[in-house]
């Protein structure tokens, strides 16, 4: 503290010439300092700290503060480009420059607060390092000489992108809304949905400067308490430079990094964060990431698409049962072929048996190595036509697929049966809208194509046993990751796969112990019992 | 542990390439025996045949018609086994037994027993329990030969759907390699097999008894026939076995009586002398709803067997007009059809006494009367059951719901 | 290992499971050769009487709670008997593990991969059962109770499509061989209920163990009786005593029309999954016993060895038919040693121990 004194005082005419300070001394440009009563001494600091003015977006206006006519001198220091300056303009500038009487008696601070700035968000900071966070987020920063506070008023306008439709989960029925890269906004579009006093959004900043805002939501009277318990401390255990996105976040939660199937599940729809908040479930979101987490997943949450809410019963029911069979083919059957092929034969039908045979005969590959050239076609196919520009997308599927195709099969390298499997196969893993399982599919087909190879249906029960142990043992925040099924519980019969219509809907998941076990009373439809009173 | 677990797999993997499995068969490497047929062999002991399909001409893109669907390969070997790999050596691709349909012996062959051919096939994995098993009357070779399929460009589905016919014809019956081969073991019943011929599809039609629908030539001039070029296989009833060896035959209607009383008989149609004029058919369609109820007792070593069978009748053409809705035609064409039904049973009866084996499986019916096995295993079915006294009795219920109850005369007379 | 605890329906059925692999592979044709006709009537006779020991046995067991039967060995005669008795079973489960893998292997092989080599099975298997290990004992018996409702879906299918070869005179005469050697020399046949002596061994994980362990009875010889029952009503008496893997013989004889035929590939697939069930319960239980007799602290890190000894020891037995011989013995001779006589002179001593100790307190 002591050694502030020994700056010179502030000479408001050579501020704008001050080079970047030599650092003379490592503690006096220590981040976690209290901010002092020189505003000369002040400003040196911040402009070292937000290495002005080589950093050409960092702004800082000097003027004098006038209260009961007596001038302060005073500083502004902002980020440009994420601030909205009409309202530092109108409602701070302005609003400091004219004289305020101060007719309380209140101190300079308070007064300042009370009466001068016009601004609905304004705090107070003592510490430096703090400050410059707060900057950093779009809140510009008053430094008022003589005071050892700085006022930080909030002045954020980010540049976003306004709300659109959600384009990676599509749905015929259901709110379009789609979560932008606005942490607030997309805190706004929950509690829209959600309007209840009780759901919570808790703010942990994550990153060892603590720069990305990231929000817990839950129902504080319907969430497991050692569910919140855990996704909390998960995250604020965790220390890494930075995070921009949820997917990374997501990376440093999980339960399991080299499990093939995903633990958490991401959703850019605000009403399926909303549903599950009300099922129990606790939803993080991060600033500037589209996307919202929802932990704990279990694996049949992974295949629900919005729709299943929205749609009638019977159509949902349908949908559903689709949906498992094309799961089923997506990750088997490239495997099962080459293991019946190759090992089985006599199970085939003999009409099949020859028909396969007959379109075999010309092509030189083993069969191994012709499935895996078209998977692997597939695969390009696939990760070149998401990667092109929307223009070109579809002229090369058609390219790709159609062409390659038909080119493929009439020059013998792969047989027509082939192509066929493998263009089953790649439009049943569409079927699972989910993207990471959808990728999951993706690389357990290949394990079951070289275990089918291997061994034939020997190999796939391996793959098949290994796999339903994994499955098995996982668990996502504490919950078992097979949860209805696996261990069985009531909620078996209220979600997923035996679906029943809402009305019956009554109780939450068990598995996630919820607060608050049902969801409604038994008698949902009170129109069904009153119809004969009335 | 993960570490572990990594190592474990990457020297696991390691293991098994090193260890070289390779069982894998590439689908396009094997030819597919369809049918096989084994006659007596001139220098050693067998002469097998094999149908083997060629994949590419019944279902390549742009065969045309007119391509060979099947080829034939015969080789001489001592056994099944040797025949295959005998076979092997012949052809490039490797003989595979899996789509085997039918397996062919000749009745000369069969005559002398199938002892140790048929226990080939049983424990040949690759082979279908449920291959038929056929006794052919010319050689199997020139039954093989006659299979062109007429309304089928895959050899194995017709061959498939022939074997299948006896679930509508009622002239021939089905018989699987696996029951044959437990009939074999067993004390007391005896294996039955399909008896077939090629049929010649020659203006010598004459020569043929005309009664039977699915029949083709009597058995008189069957051993000197000859194969003519565009003649089709046909089945035209049972060969009987007593084991291993082939002791008779049981041609066309002679059969209906074994599926009667094995319960295996679907709706088929039967012919029957107009209740009017002897003369002319009257054709009913008769089929069992419930099992015969059949009773066996021993006296004094003297099987005494009761057989009570319930057969179902439809009416379907009759001879000469007559009105159903009389109860004493009804009657009388019951009491026709039950007359026919008594005469066929008990001619199949003593047939099988004749040929000194119980192919319908009298014998089981003992087994319940005793406690164990030693005290069952004091009797020999097989001496006994030639001295065997049957009473049969057969009811005839007229299906109500006939179509044709009411004939009228349109002719002028 | 967590604190979870298993759920009867997971006991039930890996028990099952457990019980059905020794059915897939020889029990059906021993039970046929040794007494005839009468196998269904011999393993409904079995059933009755190990349900009725198992009554027994849950009677006795009542005051140990929350103990398996190293802790009440303990009780009988301190550390040493433990160490002794547990070092005894782990050799018979190893042995059993063994030849149920050698014996599975050569069918396998005998049905699947005629060009390969035992060892290239073996290998697979010891694979798997190692994975097995890892995963723990909740993940073999979670996987039991995918598997055991598939197995039944199966055995539907094979009661569907062979119903038509089902033939009840195959069932007569009813004793068979003869009362005697049904009654009497039947009864050394109860080690086909092995599996059941597992659940003296995880008795503390068990929710609930009475209900567990008596629907296992129950579940397990249901398993026995009905497969028993399918074998012996479809193959005649003196065929099933050749057949080696009868089960997957009578898949063999599955039709649906002419289109489904030889579904024997996709039913092997179960077989294979309830062999390797077997193994890695083996195995699992094995390492409960390693680590509480000798207070391992990470027995996981033994599976690489115990696997590679098994599947080594695996190779060193020489072929089918002297490990035919040997499990013969291991079923016919030993195992109502390991599973009436031994738990039950264990239980009664602890009884009376206790009792006693009672005694001196009051």
């Amino acid at each position: 503290m002591k050694n502030i004194f020994k700056f010179t005082p502030p000479n408001p005419t050579n501020v704008f010439k001050i080079k970047r300070p030599k650092l003379q001394r490592e503690d006096l440009f220590d981040k976690s300092a209290n901010i002092t009563k020189s505003l000369e001494d002040n400003l040196k600091r911040m402009q070292y700290f937000l290495h002005y003015p080589d950093n050409s977006d960092v702004k800082i206006r000097t003027f004098d503060t006038r209260i009961d006519n007596e001038n302060y001198p005073s500083a502004l220091i902002f980020y440009d480009g994420l601030v909205d300056s009409d309202l530092i303009n109108n409602y701070i500038l302005r609003q400091l420059m004219k004289n305020t009487e101060n007719t309380s008696g209140s101190d300079l601070k308070e007064c300042i607060l009370d009466n001068v700035l016009a601004q609905n968000q304004v705090e107070t900071e003592e510490v430096f390092d703090k400050t410059i966070d707060k900057t950093l987020i779009g809140n510009c920063v008053l430094f008022i000489d003589t005071l050892d506070v700085a006022f930080i008023c909030d002045t954020k306008k980010l540049p976003v992108r306004s709300i659109s439709k959600s384009e990676n989960e599509m749905s015929t029925r259901g709110p379009c809304e789609s979560f932008v890269e606005s942490l607030r906004q997309n805190t706004g579009l929950v509690r829209k949905y959600v309007k209840d006093e009780n759901l919570i959004f808790e703010d942990i900043p994550i990153g060892r400067n603590a720069q990305t805002a990231c929000s817990i939501a839950y129902i504080s009277n319907i969430a497991n308490d050692s569910i919140v318990g855990e996704v909390k401390r998960r995250i604020s255990s965790i220390d890494v430079d930075y995070i921009l996105d949820v997917g990374q976040l997501e990376q440093l939660i999980e339960d399991k990094t080299y499990m093939t199937s995903p633990l958490i599940l991401s959703t850019e729809r605000p009403d399926k964060v909303a549903e599950h908040l009300f099922e129990g479930r606790v939803a993080i979101l991060l600033a500037g990431s589209p996307n919202a987490l929802i932990v704990p997943a279990v694996l049949v949450d992974f295949m629900h698409t919005a729709e299943d809410a929205y749609t009638r019963f019977p159509y949902s029911i349908l949908l559903r049962f689709f949906r498992f069979p094309a799961a089923l083919i997506s990750v088997l059957l490239p495997g099962i072929y080459i293991a019946i092929v190759t090992f089985h034969q006599e199970m085939l039908p003999t009409d099949l048996l020859f028909s396969i045979a007959a379109t075999r005969e010309k092509v030189p590959f083993p069969l191994l190595v012709e499935l895996l050239i078209m998977e692997m076609a597939f695969e390009i196919i696939r990760e070149a036509s998401l990667r092109t520009p929307t223009p070109m997308g579809p002229t090369l599927g058609i390219v790709g697929t159609l062409i390659l195709g038909q080119a493929i099969v009439s020059a013998n390298v792969v047989s027509p049966i082939l192509v066929i499997i493998v263009a089953l196969t790649g439009i049943s893993s569409f079927a699972v809208a989910n993207f990471s399982l959808n990728l999951t599919f993706r690389i357990l087909r290949f394990v079951y194509i070289f275990l089918g190879a291997i061994a034939g249906f020997f190999g796939i029960s391996i793959g098949l046993l290994v796999h339903a142990c994994v499955l098995s043992t996982a668990t996502s925040f504490g919950v078992p990751y097979l949860s209805p099924y696996m261990p069985l519980s009531s909620s078996f019969f209220s979600t997923d796969l035996s679906n029943v219509p809402i009305w019956k809907q009554e109780e939450r998941p068990t598995f996630l112990k919820p607060k608050k076990e049902r969801r409604q009373p038994r008698i949902a439809r009170k129109w069904v019992i009153n119809r004969r009173q009335s | 542990m993960a570490k572990i677990v990594r190592t474990l797999i990457i020297a696991c993997c390691l293991i098994y390439l090193l260890a070289g499995c390779y069982d894998p068969r590439e689908l396009d490497d094997l030819a597919y025996v369809i049918a096989i047929g084994i006659d007596k062999g001139d220098e050693k002991d067998l002469k097998v045949t094999f149908q083997i399909a060629i994949p590419v001409n019944i279902s390549g893109e742009g065969s045309s018609t007119g391509q060979e669907t099947s080829t034939l390969l015969t080789v001489d070997s001592n056994s099944v086994y040797g025949a295959v790999s005998q076979a092997n050596t012949e052809i490039s691709k490797e003989i595979n037994l899996s789509q085997n349909k039918m397996i062919v012996f000749s009745e000369e062959l069969a005559k002398e027993g199938l002892e140790g051919y048929i226990n080939p096939f049983v424990t040949n994995k690759e082979i279908r329990p449920r291959t038929s098993i056929v006794i052919c009357k010319s050689t199997a070779k020139e039954f093989l030969t006659t299979i062109t399929p007429i309304l089928e460009p895959n050899p194995a589905r017709y061959l498939d759907l022939m074997l299948s016919s006896h679930s509508y014809s009622g002239f021939n019956v089905g018989t699987e390699l696996v029951d044959f081969y437990w009939n074999v073991q067993s004390k007391y019943t005896q294996p039955i097999a399909i008896l077939a011929k090629p049929k010649e599809n020659s203006k010598k039609q004459d020569s043929s008894s005309g009664n039977s629908g699915g029949g083709g030539g009597g058995p008189a001039d069957a051993e000197e026939s000859t194969v003519a070029e565009n003649s089709t296989p046909v089945f035209i009833g049972i060969a009987a076995f007593s084991g291993t060896t082939m002791v008779g035959e049981l041609l066309d209607e002679e059969v209906i009586p074994h599926l009667i009383l094995t319960n295996t008989l679907s709706p088929a149609n039967f012919e029957v002398p107009d209740i009017n004029d002897e003369t002319k058919t009257t054709t009913v369609t008769i089929s069992q709803k419930k099992r015969p109820q059949i009773e066996l007792t021993l006296e004094n070593d003297i099987p005494k067997i009761k057989i009570v069978s319930n057969v179902y009748a439809q009416l379907l053409t009759t001879g000469t007009p007559a009105n159903f809705f009389e109860a004493e035609t009804r009657y009388k064409l019951a009491k026709e059809i039950e007359e026919k039904l008594k005469t066929l049973i008990n001619d199949y009866l003593e047939k099988t006494k004749e040929f000194k084996t119980d192919i319908t499986g009298f014998g089981k019916l003992l087994k319940p009367q005793y406690w164990t096995i030693e005290e069952l295993e004091k009797i020999d079915w097989h001496e006994i059951y030639p001295n065997a006294e049957f009473d049969i009795t057969v009811n005839v219920n007229l299906d109500a719901s006939q179509i044709v109850s009411y004939t009228e005369e349109t002719e002028a007379k | 290992m967590g604190r979870e605890h298993l759920s009867t329906w997971e006991v039930v059925c890996t028990l099952s499971l457990i019980t059905l692999t020794p059915v897939l592979i020889s029990f059906p044709q021993y039970s046929s050769r040794e007494f005839g006709n009468a196998a269904v009537l011999h393993s409904v006779y079995l059933a009755i009487v190990v349900f009725i020991f198992y009554l027994i046995i849950l009677k006795l067991y009542e005051p140990f709670a929350g103990k398996d039967i190293m802790d009440i060995a303990e009780i009988v005669g301190g550390k040493p008997l433990k160490i002794i008795m547990s070092i005894a079973v782990i050799l018979y489960t190893f042995a059993m593990m063994i030849f149920t893998m050698q014996e599975f292997g050569e069918d396998i092989k005998d049905v699947m991969f005629n060009h390969s080599t035992n060892a290239e099975i073996n290998i697979l298997f010891t694979i798997g059962m190692a994975f097995l290990g890892y995963f723990g004992i909740r993940g073999v018996f979670r996987l039991g109770t995918y598997l055991f409702p598939a197995i039944v879906i199966g055995f539907g299918l094979m009661f569907y499509s062979l119903s038509s070869k089902i033939d009840f005179i195959n069932l007569t005469p009813v004793l068979g061989t003869g009362a005697s050697t049904v009654f009497l020399k039947g009864l050394t046949q109860v080690g086909i209920y092995n599996s059941l002596s597992i659940m003296l061994v995880i008795a503390p994980l068990a929710k609930h163990f009475k209900k567990a362990t008596l629907f296992s009875v129950l579940s397990t010889s249901l398993v026995i009786i009905l497969s028993l029952f399918l074998l012996a009503t479809i193959i005649p008496y003196p065929s099933l005593n050749q057949k080696n893997f009868a089960i997957f013989e009578l898949t063999r004889y599955i039709g649906f029309g002419r289109f489904f035929q030889r579904l024997d590939a996709v039913f092997t697939f179960f077989w294979i999954m309830t062999c390797f069930v077997f193994l890695g319960v083996l195995l699992i239980v094995n390492f409960i016993m390693l680590k509480k007799a000798f207070n391992l602290k990470y027995p996981g890190r033994l599976i690489p060895c115990v696997s590679l000894i098994i599947f080594t020891s695996c190779n060193l037995v020489p072929s089918n038919a002297v490990s035919s011989i040997a499990r013969d013995f291991m079923y016919v001779s030993l195992s109502p040693y390991s599973l009436f006589l031994y738990p039950l002179i264990l239980l009664l001593l602890a009884r009376l121990k206790v009792s006693g100790r009672k005694k001196q307190d009051g």
